[in-house]
């Protein structure tokens, strides 16, 4: 019977053997190599699991954070508005805006907007009215504006006033202040204690003791 | 003799004080009531209650005219008058003053029912007519103090 030639076992030609026979041979290179990894592959596998379990539990992970509500920078006031413009209408339906450079409502409760560098301008019948003020303060229920500083009031007659605060109803269109006031109209200068009058300057009142300088004819008042 | 407000400059700014001022644009007056004083110039006038009518033309507006009412006094550097009601016609440069006017210039003292001041000539006269009335009888009473000649 022939023998089969057993590419591996034949012990006879050992010298007949090709690379590949001998490395196949037990306790060859092949032999060696797998037993290596017979170890090492679980090794590793147990080592990435491993790594997988405990990394996240030793180092402290400087991105998570817990979100707390008091160590967030919270807005203090509710409402905060730049270049801001409020449209609004009287009860008598005319239409009035106000322009101001800021403007800011402390809170929901309180319906009160605090203004800087205001204009508010009315429609009137003969022409519109604007009112100029520094800083102020607009209560949007009763539509009434309250204003600090020297006051402009444009409007058909157009005068200026300069008091402490100075309050303008934009619904009955009065414009009034309890603090010493001083201010000019077309024809001249005044000063008094109190002053109330309409926004377009046909009747105003002063009292408490006032006094007017009348421009002269050529001059201004000043002169 | 000549007022001391001869060539008044009626033009001048007028000092107004009074415990009231009411300005009407619209009837284009200033009403001031309680204790009235105005100034201009060497003028002052005294008054209850006075009424200054202005005119707009040339949109700034320009004095017309004054009246005064209650207790109106007239005071000047040359002499005081009093009367119930005075009338300063800023345009015509006129003062008059109406109602028991009593003059006192330089310790002369003159009675009549209206004194008529020109402030061009500054000169004033006197006369016994009421006030805008025509001719009632009435006698102009006057005290005149000679300068002692030394």
């Amino acid at each position: 019977m022939a023998t089969a030639s057993l590419p591996y076992g034949a012990a006879d030609g050992a010298h007949a053997l090709t690379a590949r026979q001998r490395a196949a041979r037990p306790g060859g290179a092949h032999d060696t190599r797998v037993r290596l990894l017979k170890w090492l592959l679980p090794v590793l596998a147990f080592a990435v699991l491993a790594a997988i379990v405990i990394v996240p539990m030793t180092k402290v992970s400087e991105f998570s954070f817990l979100l707390a509500k008091d160590k967030v920078g919270v807005a203090a006031e509710r409402l905060r508005i730049d270049n801001a413009v409020y449209r609004g209408e009287t009860e008598k339906g005319e239409a009035f805006t106000i322009s101001a450079q800021g403007a800011v409502q402390r809170s929901s409760a309180v319906a009160i907007v605090e203004l800087t560098g205001l204009k508010a301008k009315l429609a009137m019948a003969d022409g519109p009215a604007t009112v100029t003020a520094p800083a102020g303060r607009y209560f949007i229920e009763n539509d009434r504006l309250q204003v600090t500083g020297p006051v402009r009031l444009d409007s058909t007659a157009g005068y200026t006033l300069d008091s402490d605060t100075v309050d303008i109803d934009l619904n009955t269109r009065r414009v009034s202040t309890e603090t010493p006031v001083t201010g000019t109209l077309p024809i001249g200068n005044f000063s008094a204690a109190r002053m109330s009058g309409d926004i377009q300057g046909r009747t105003l009142v002063m009292d408490g003791g006032a006094h007017l300088r009348i421009r002269g004819r050529t001059g201004r008042a000043g002169r | 003799q000549v007022s001391a407000l001869k060539g008044l400059d009626s033009s001048a700014p007028v000092d107004v004080d009074a415990a009231r001022i009411e300005v009407q644009d619209a009837a284009n007056q200033a009403v001031f009531s309680g204790d009235v004083v105005i100034r201009q110039g060497q003028l002052t006038l005294y008054a209850d209650n006075v009424k200054i009518l202005y005119t707009r033309k040339t949109g700034d507006p320009e004095m017309q005219r004054l009246d005064a009412r209650g207790n109106v006094r007239l005071i000047s550097p040359s002499e005081r008058a009093t009367a119930n009601n005075g009338i300063y016609d800023v345009a015509g440069r006129i003062i008059t003053m109406t109602g028991n006017v009593t003059l006192d210039r330089g310790g002369s003292m003159l009675k009549g029912q209206r004194l008529v001041l020109n402030l061009d000539t500054g000169l004033s006269s006197f006369d016994s007519r009421g006030p805008g009335t025509t001719g009632t009888p009435g006698r102009v009473t006057g005290r005149f103090v000679v300068p002692q000649r030394k």
